[in-house]
């Protein structure tokens, strides 16, 4: 038996091992192209992101399958590769500014996040539930690193042990439910699994458990303890990459699952996404409502966020799917931002941020307080901003489906989110007595935050760009 | 290339003064304040051409823009604008009041003045752009938009408790806002657009009709506010600098008033006839509530807060007669409210400015320290009773006279309620004024104030000349209404599936 490798198709993949072990290698050369590790790491996922693009346009109709599946490409998974690697670059720039540059030994953390990266793609451009798993755990495995990179610091370590352990539960849940359903069907291939006829409790066994764990990783409650834990323990950059692009691929894995392999068991799944996207919604929401640590609170914003993506799951029709995508993409701006301001409070290395040392910031600080502001605006669904639009078209495409309860839940969520967003432009603004901290601004993260905000307004006005390629990509999973 | 886009200016003028202020440096407060008020009179005289072009022997939508905006495959939107007789002269209103509550922030407002410029300039452009939004998505983007350069007004340059009244305030409208949204929602899903004048021609279900105009009506009796939706009002008014409480009083709550016009009353006709009776009950108890609510207040501002819950009262009962006198008095009431409401303010932010204080108890026979002040209060306390003369006999008139020859049964018991109103507006008007001016000698604090400015009188005496016209002439006002107001009504009746509303106030 021959096998001939097509190197196209594995292409992003091989890129990202080769700088994985290029930055392993970087560490053990001499001092000075250390300092360049950032730049190097992020040439890679632009190679990656050049790939992708170059890609897009051949794959409006059609699709790239490379060994049953094993490598999947189209529309979809390559909008979610694109998000995924942009978030990893704006992570990237995020470090840059963020660790101390003495201290912090730069090149293994780049070759961990870049596994991660990998792991990411691997399990967005993918029809095969084994190479998902794979995926899942490459891009696990090194977060669990990362969010413990300080290890001497103990809400660091505990959060990192935390995840570790509820994620490693979570995937034995997901393997499990792959062996169910393979054991049920006999395929791996999401399409194969649609075809075959499903009675059996074998069945409804499988999707369970692959719900679970995908739960998991997506910090939908009652799966998302370790989310505010972890969070708050990692590195804010780090906060900031996991909390979008793990997140997004968790989501539209579980859209995957469920609408490619198990759309005749919607009736099924539904009041199972239903349930849990009320609680994840409302947990999420109220638990920020309570938070000291701003940090924290952004955490369970972002379990929250999940819970409105996990809504238009339910919606079941391409302008669901289109409205998940748009909304990823414009919660990759605002996150970016939100956590990449929080990045900047820093005193060496303690990024410990609590409403109160947010006191009279706006006015010492203009620029970063306007930034901000506008990142808790958009997070509000305040509309002119890109949080409002990605909201309007979740709810309206709940609307069309007559889904009028989750709707209003996702309605008092946001209205409940007000809150708590705007008890950091309080403080900023409002607040009397500033605390007396000063902080010294990464000219490099500012930047970022910059094009983040005005990404954020611009495509709050025109959200047509993203849209479009939101419903060219949607249109082909259904 | 403004001749066809002239509304657009009219509406983001105020952007350009926003962009202007950036390049302000901080410390230049004195040249930031003058370039607002030379930049508001310059906007007001610009929009004055509404007025001049505005052509009321026919309705139609005027200095109408309409370019698509939005374009995809579940979200159509248009950049849809015009105005008609119902919203010019709130629009005009609003570009009249600015450089006025400019001159009077020349000494009020000490701290952070560019931004508080910026702001204000902000939230004028949410303003225009609410009133002027013919297309449901572009409005509603406005109308939230606005929240937050008045959040901020009150919550960095408030008084005591600015940061719980900011917040309640925010939170409050958003959540009629919000509420309002699932409505649009629900009537692009039905119509498939969200342009206004379409969605007058399409026939709702009662069942949906009802529950839209639940929607709606929520959203908009927030912000008017109607009892019970009233609570944040005070807080808002007496914590926000003078100002805010007058671009507030004088003009965001007109935007609940007016969107019960343009949106909730013509699309939902048959619901709107249902709900009625119920809506006017509540304005009537609004009334009567506020005016009750307004003589126990010991502080000055919260009285006029409290008067602001029962004025609006009267001009939800004028709409909600579904006559013309009715409607046309509602409109002018809208108005006049604006005027001498937000006159009010200005003059008790004047001594609170001297003071810093606006309890009742602290002042009494001031009239003899300041005679120019006293007259400007007197004036303005009149008008807001309703002395014939004045703006408020006007619509306070027309709208009882609309109630009285409305359809609705009962409607001498609504009149007679509502009128009852009107004497308790000039018991704790005329029991305030007589408390603050008259009543004692001045104590030897109060002796010390000293009479208006010329800077005072300068942006006081538009407002009485304001007050004396609508009070004198106001057929000016009637005659550009007119049309719109009777293609309002003839389009109500003509979608009306439920019950017939003579137009003429006849009993069915």
């Amino acid at each position: 038996m021959n096998i001939t490798i097509n190197y196209y198709m594995l292409m992003p993949f091989l890129i990202l091992t080769g700088g994985i072990i290029v930055l392993s290698f970087m560490g053990v050369l001499n001092e000075k192209i250390k300092h360049y590790s950032g730049v190097i790491a992020s040439l890679f996922l632009f190679a990656d992101l050049y790939y992708f693009v170059k890609l897009l346009p051949q794959l409006t109709y059609r699709s790239l399958d490379y060994m049953n599946g094993m490598v999947f490409y189209n529309a979809f998974n390559i909008y979610l590769s694109i998000l995924v690697l942009v978030c990893g670059i704006a992570s990237f720039v995020l470090a840059e500014g963020f660790f101390n540059k003495e201290e912090f030994k730069h090149p293994e953390f780049y070759a961990i996040a870049l596994a991660t990266i990998c792991g990411l793609l691997v399990m967005v451009n993918t029809n095969n539930l084994i190479n998902i798993f794979v995926g899942l755990e490459l891009t696990s495995i090194p977060l669990y690193a990362t969010v413990a990179y300080f290890r001497y610091k103990e809400p660091s370590v505990e959060g990192a042990l935390k995840y570790f352990i509820l994620g490693s539960i979570a995937s034995g849940f997901f393997l499990f439910g792959i062996a169910v359903i393979y054991g049920a069907t006999g395929s791996v291939v999401l399409k194969d699994i649609m075809i075959v006829k499903k009675g059996d409790e074998l069945f409804k066994l499988g999707l369970l458990f692959l719900m679970v764990g995908i739960g998991f990783k997506a910090s939908a409650a009652p799966f998302h303890m370790w989310t505010p834990d972890a969070y708050e323990g990692a590195p804010t950059p780090v906060t900031a990459f996991m909390s979008i692009a793990p997140k997004a691929v968790a989501i539209v894995i579980l859209v995957k699952i469920l609408y490619i392999a198990f759309p005749d068991m919607f009736i099924l799944w539904e009041k199972a996404i239903f349930v849990i996207a009320i609680l994840t919604v409302l947990i999420g929401n109220l638990g920020a409502l309570v938070q000291n640590s701003v940090k924290r609170m952004l955490a369970y914003s972002s379990i929250a966020h999940a819970g409105y993506l996990l809504m238009a799951i339910v919606a079941f029709s391409i302008e669901g799917i289109s409205a998940i995508l748009f909304y990823l993409a414009g919660y990759l701006l605002i996150n970016i931002g939100a956590f990449g301001s929080l990045s900047l409070l820093k005193i060496g290395d303690n990024d410990y941020v609590e409403y109160n040392h947010l006191r009279g910031l706006g006015y010492k600080y203009p620029l970063f307080g306007v930034l901000l502001s506008v990142f808790m605006f958009s997070l509000a669904g305040i509309p002119a901003t890109i949080g409002f639009v990605g909201k309007f078209y979740i709810f309206k495409s709940l609307i069309v489906k007559e889904q009028y309860i989750l709707a209003l839940i996702g309605i008092l969520g946001s209205l409940i989110s007000v809150y708590y967003y705007l008890k950091v432009v309080v403080f900023m603004y409002m607040k009397e007595n500033p605390e007396e901290r000063n902080f010294e601004f990464s000219f490099l993260t500012l930047s970022l935050l910059v094009v983040c905000a005005v990404g954020v307004i611009y495509f709050g006005l025109f959200p047509q760009a993203i849209n479009k390629l939101a419903i060219l990509a949607s249109k082909v999973l259904i | 290339m403004f001749e066809n886009h002239f509304l657009s200016l009219i509406t983001f003028f105020p952007l350009l003064a926003v962009v202007i202020l950036l390049f302000f440096p901080s410390k230049e407060e004195k040249g930031i304040k003058v370039f607002g008020i030379v930049f508001s009179l310059i906007h007001f005289l610009i929009s004055l051409k509404l007025l001049l072009n505005f052509d009321y022997s026919v309705y139609k939508l005027q200095f109408v823009e309409r370019t698509s905006w939005i374009v995809s495959n579940f979200l159509n939107s248009q950049y849809f604008i015009g105005i008609d007789g119902i919203s010019l002269f709130i629009v005009l209103l609003t570009t009249f009041l600015m450089p006025i509550i400019f001159l009077s922030t020349y000494s009020g407002i000490t701290k952070k003045v560019k931004s508080f410029y910026i702001h204000m300039f902000l939230l004028e452009v949410g303003i225009l752009g609410s009133l002027v939004a013919l297309d449901l998505f572009l409005f509603y983007v406005f109308w939230e938009v606005m929240l937050i350069p008045m959040y901020f007004i009150i919550g960095v340059w408030g008084g005591e408790r600015r940061i719980y009244a900011a917040i309640k305030f925010f939170i409050y409208t958003m959540a009629g806002s919000l509420l309002m949204l699932l409505g649009i929602m629900y009537i692009y899903k039905t119509t498939g657009t969200f342009d206004v004048t379409k969605i007058y021609s399409y026939h709702f279900s009662l069942n949906e009709q009802i529950y839209l105009f639940i929607a709606f009506a929520i959203a908009f009796a927030i912000k008017v506010p109607i009892f019970p939706f009233h609570t944040w009002l005070p807080d808002a008014h007496t914590e926000a600098p003078t100002a805010g409480s007058v671009i507030l009083a004088g003009v965001l709550l007109k935007l609940g008033t007016y969107g019960y016009l343009r949106f909730a009353m013509p699309m939902f006709p048959d619901a709107m006839v249902k709900f009625a009776p119920y809506v006017i009950v509540l304005a009537i108890i609004g009334i009567i509530y506020g005016a009750l609510v307004a003589m126990v207040q010991k502080d000055i501002k919260k009285l006029v807060a409290y008067s602001s819950v029962s004025h609006l009262g009267y001009v939800m009962l004028g709409l909600f007669a579904l006559t013309v006198y009715g409607m046309q008095g509602g409109i002018l009431q809208m108005i006049n409210h604006g005027i001498s409401t937000g006159a009010l303010f200005l003059l008790v932010g004047v001594v609170y400015e001297r003071k810093h204080t606006r309890l009742i108890s602290e002042y009494g026979g001031i009239a003899k320290v300041m005679p120019v002040y006293a007259t400007f209060f007197m004036i303005v306390t009149l008008s807001s009773i309703g002395l014939p003369l004045t703006n408020g006999f006007v619509g306070e008139f027309s709208i009882l006279l609309g109630t009285f020859k409305s359809s609705w049964q009962h409607a001498w018991v609504y009149t007679a309620f509502a009128a009852s109103g009107v004497i308790l507006g000039a018991v704790y008007m005329l029991w305030m004024y007589q408390r603050v001016f008259f009543n004692t000698e001045p104590s030897e604090e109060n002796k010390k104030l000293t009479d208006l400015t010329k800077r005072e009188i300068a942006y006081l005496v538009p407002l009485v000349i304001m007050i004396f016209w609508i009070g004198l002439y106001p057929n000016f006002f009637f005659k550009r209404m007119q049309k719109s107001v009777d293609y309002y009504l003839n389009m109500f009746k003509a979608k009306q599936v439920v019950t017939v509303i003579d137009n003429e106030g006849g009993k069915k």
